[in-house]
């Protein structure tokens, strides 16, 4: 009983989770599982539909690429933004609240003002050519570049959020053991790399881990930059099945193989839990 | 070094001001500029024409209501599930370990996915465009949980359990001591969590596309023009939805300084 | 009990204003809810029309401005829940047989001055299972280009080629892997005596082996191109020609982009003359509506013929009526109006979504693959020789 009794308070949360979330990811499973034709359930006609598709090979392929790049460049630079302002730099109280301001823009309006920057006749090839360079095609579907724009603009968007996290956790670690490093004559490389790093390490595993999670669901940055082929992810091609094809068993399909492979890929994170 | 890392800083500020600045110019240049070739860094026209264009075309103030509404209600209730979740994750790991998995799993499926069924759901029990939102915000918590939780979780940590217990000596009850000692402690916590849920909730637009039909809040509205080619009236309700974001963002900045995210991390 | 302590009675007065004002907000007067795919520029008009109805019958409509494909979810959630909001719902040609188990059938009787005065091909293809579309207003493609360019618009295959080679990476289609870039490649099979019907007749090697002669000259994101993505390319400058609706013409003008640079033309003609591909918006009533009976009305006042006039003479839009006369849209339209008497419904067959995927694999295939046309139709056709 006193068991049950510490879990009372966590109940509101428990029971939304089961009314919100249960029943609707249960409903996106039947449906994968039924046959969109027939309406027989179980089948397994969805997936074999979606397995005999090429887009969705180059879907899954996509959504283990793109989210790791994701989650590399904007944790990276999350990190190097935090360390930098959380240094004495001049004004960086304004800095701080700057860095945070593409959080602030909605997604899709984010996105928009993001086709307008990296159209072949936008703001970044105006800035080449009045640099004298030559036009780049940004977002080409098919070529390396469109990738890591593709992960830039994400970038972009997203890396407030992972500099809020680690700059609070920066914040936390008591200057005196800094202090006590610089004393025993280490240098600011070393103080980060033998002493910030590893205590940063609890922050950065989280960081990585809901990053992660949201980086697999990555859905409107590459569908509203390069469409539904031009980089696909495993949403972008559920989207693409209900969408274009009014397939609705295919893309519950598709959405259960993201739930699983998300399973599978934050298993060794998920075990240890976003706490130490 | 401190040069370069400032010159580093100031470039990525000035990118991270440049979509901000696009907007600002597209919401207050006539359309047609928007297109010119080669684009135009500093507006060379202003006029409030989308303004004006945007006020007849669509539902912008109940939009606006609507949005301010939703983006409350998702706070509060929010706050309310999340805040004994969270106070208990902090003092028993054992309840810890098991709401972190299951806030994982808020994770695992893509918004369309869950987007028909919850439709589905809020008709049958009634909540499906209501003048309230009250489907949407219900639905907005699902997204808002797992951030509340991770920053109230912070917030508790940072309470010695020992002054709950000491309140408890004196004779408070468990509930008690929690009230009066260890919620005010967490006020920065919860200051920096309800901004954090008002965002997600303010620009979420998946969602409000699907759950409210008529009563529409402004990112469904920011999304039509935009799917209908209208920069320039997508950008000027985009700047109307700024207002209160960078509001946000102003007031979180000292929570901020204070380190209030710091035990979201650890 | 400790929930209970600090479960904020903000939240708990919020939570009972919400379920009070839902229940007086039930009680207000009916009102109808319609979806219609209209752009921001036409939807003063579009109420306009629409409050000569509200007079007339006092009833309460509110239009809601969507996108085809938003509408099409609603309707299928509303379907999945087997109750709903929307009284009337617009989609395209094309996605008529997904939504047509959410839509109920109209009875002959009850529409038969619209019966009368509608074009029979195009109440032909709201026909799925019985009558459950009507249409609301057709569509066609035409060539949209930039006049300040190009001057004159290319008449035949060979103009439209030099166009591209004069022009480099300025041309574009609508590439992308859905129904838009089947509309952009039927044409050309047609024009080039192709029945549409077969992957590798000889008019469909014809429009291929063109295919493949544009090719190197078209838009590098042609791959990922829709309608709205290659209308706001165009709007930059970035290309010179491409096929689309009219609607674009619409957007274009409210963009202070049209009548100049942008217009219209008819397609360029082929080995065996112009084609073009039929669509437009189709009007049909849920089976959840809510007011059944008076979306029936508001459908007999939207395709009246005083009213599909109006739509015609203030937005430009080609009435489904036979006795409607095409707006004059000067020179924007001009292309649009051009090719009335050229338009085709695709295909009709049970499996048409499945031909229409092949079509659009074949020219992705020759396009941005540059692989061999014969060898990707005949490849395609005997692919789906072996599915039937």
């Amino acid at each position: 009983m006193p068991r049950l009794r510490a879990w009372a308070p966590a109940a509101p949360l428990l029971l939304y989770l089961a009314a919100f979330l249960v029943q609707p990811s249960l409903y996106a499973v039947k449906l994968s599982f039924t046959d969109t034709l027939t309406g027989h359930f179980p089948s397994l006609a969805n997936f074999r539909l979606v397995t005999g598709d090429g887009l969705f090979w180059r879907a899954l392929a996509g959504n283990v690429l793109l989210p790791a790049a994701i989650v590399a460049v904007e944790v990276a630079g999350g990190l190097a933004l935090a360390v930098l302002l959380a240094a004495r730099l001049p004004g960086r109280r304004l800095l701080r609240a700057i860095v945070v301001v593409p959080f602030a823009l909605p997604e899709v309006v984010f996105l928009t003002v993001m086709r307008y920057v990296f159209a072949p006749r936008g703001y970044a090839n105006a800035a080449l050519a009045a640099a004298g360079f030559a036009p780049v095609d940004w977002l080409v579907p098919g070529r390396v570049l469109t990738f890591f724009t593709v992960v830039a603009v994400d970038a972009w968007h997203v890396t407030p959020v992972v500099f809020l996290m680690l700059l609070a956790a920066l914040a936390s670690i008591p200057d005196e053991i800094a202090e006590a490093a610089r004393l025993d004559g280490a240098g600011a490389l070393r103080r980060f790399a033998f002493i910030t790093l590893p205590l940063l390490r609890p922050a950065l595993l989280s960081a990585v881990l809901l990053r992660g999670l949201d980086a697999l669901r990555v859905f409107a940055t590459p569908l509203m930059l390069t469409g539904a082929e031009g980089l696909p992810v495993l949403s972008t091609y559920a989207y693409h099945q209900w969408s274009d094809y009014g397939n609705d068993g295919a893309a519950a399909a598709a959405s259960s193989l993201l739930a699983l492979l998300s399973v599978v890929l934050t298993l060794p994170l998920l075990r240890r839990g976003t706490a130490p | 070094m401190r040069r370069i890392a400032l010159l580093v800083v100031l470039a990525v500020a000035a990118a991270d001001l440049l979509p901000l600045g696009l907007v600002l110019k597209q919401a207050f240049t006539p359309e047609r500029e928007s297109f010119a070739w080669p684009p135009t860094w500093l507006p060379r026209t202003l006029t409030l024409e989308n303004v004006r264009t945007l006020r007849e075309a669509v539902e912008i103030e109940g939009g606006l209501g609507l949005s301010a509404l939703v983006a409350a209600l998702t706070v509060a209730a929010t706050l309310a599930i999340a805040l004994p979740a969270a106070w208990v994750a902090a003092r028993r790991p054992a309840v810890d370990r098991g709401l972190d998995r299951a806030l994982v799993f808020a994770r695992l499926f893509p918004t369309i996915a869950l987007a028909i069924p919850l439709a589905a759901l809020s008709i049958r029990v009634g909540l499906y465009n209501s003048p309230l939102g009250t489907g949407l915000w219900l639905a907005h918590t699902l997204l808002a949980l797992p951030v509340a939780f991770l920053v109230l979780r912070g917030g508790f940590r940072s309470v010695p359990a020992e002054l709950e217990e000491a309140a408890r000596l004196d004779g408070a009850s468990t509930a008690g001591a929690f009230w009066r000692v260890s919620l005010p402690l967490v006020r920065p916590s919860l200051a920096a969590a309800s901004m954090l849920v008002f965002l997600v909730s303010w620009d979420e637009f998946g969602f409000s596309l699907l759950l409210q039909v008529t009563n529409r809040p402004l990112p469904p509205l920011v999304y039509y023009l935009t799917a209908f080619g209208h920069p320039g009236l997508a950008s000027a309700v985009a700047a109307l939805m700024l207002v209160p974001a960078v509001g946000v963002l102003l007031v979180l900045e000292p929570a901020l300084r204070a380190g209030v995210f710091a035990g979201s991390g650890r | 009990m400790l929930c209970d302590l600090v479960w904020p009675m903000r939240a708990r007065t919020a939570v009972a204003i919400a379920a009070s004002l839902l229940v007086c907000c039930r009680r207000e007067r009916p009102s109808l809810t319609a979806a219609v795919a209209l752009l921001p520029s036409e939807l003063p008009v579009y109420r306009a029309v629409v409050a000569d109805f509200e007079r007339a019958s006092g009833l309460r409509v509110v239009v809601v401005p969507q996108q085809y494909a938003d509408i099409r979810r609603a309707l299928a959630a509303e379907a999945v829940a087997g109750s709903g909001t929307l009284d009337l719902v617009e989609l395209d040609v094309y996605a008529l047989a997904s939504a047509a188990p959410h839509v109920c059938p109209f009875e002959p009787a009850e529409v038969k001055s619209e019966l009368d005065a509608l074009s029979a091909d195009a109440v032909r293809a709201g026909t799925i299972d019985g009558l459950r579309f009507l249409p609301h207003r057709l569509g066609w493609q035409a060539v949209v280009y930039d006049h300040a360019v190009l001057g004159r618009p290319p008449d035949d295959w060979p103009e439209l080629l030099a166009v591209a080679r004069a022009h480099p990476g300025k041309v574009a289609f609508k590439g992308s892997l859905y129904e838009g870039l089947t509309c952009d490649v039927l044409p050309f099979v047609w024009a080039a005596g192709g029945s549409g019907d077969v992957l590798d007749d000889a008019g469909a090697l014809a429009a291929f082996r063109f295919f493949a002669e544009l090719a190197p000259y078209l838009h590098p994101e042609s791959a990922t191109f829709r309608e709205p993505t290659v209308a706001e390319a165009m709007a930059r400058g970035e290309i010179v020609l491409h096929l689309n609706w009219p609607f674009v013409m619409s957007l274009y003008a409210s963009q202070g982009l049209s009548p100049e640079p942008v217009r219209s033309a008819p397609l360029p003609r082929g080995p065996r003359g112009r084609a073009t591909v039929l669509g437009g918006g189709y009007l049909g009533i849920p089976c959840n509506a809510p007011h059944r009976a008076a979306a029936l009305r508001l459908v007999h006042h939207l395709l009246a013929h005083d009213v599909q006039t109006e739509l015609a003479r203030r937005l430009g839009w080609f009435s489904p009526r036979g006795d409607v006369a095409v707006a004059d849209g000067g020179e924007a339209l001009a292309g649009f109006a051009a090719m009335r008497s050229e338009v085709r419904p695709r295909p009709a067959r049970p499996d048409y979504a499945a031909l229409s995927r092949r079509w659009q694999e074949a020219f992705r295939a020759v396009v941005f693959e540059h692989r061999n046309p014969d060898a990707v139709l005949h490849a395609a056709a005997s692919d789906a020789a072996r599915d039937r």
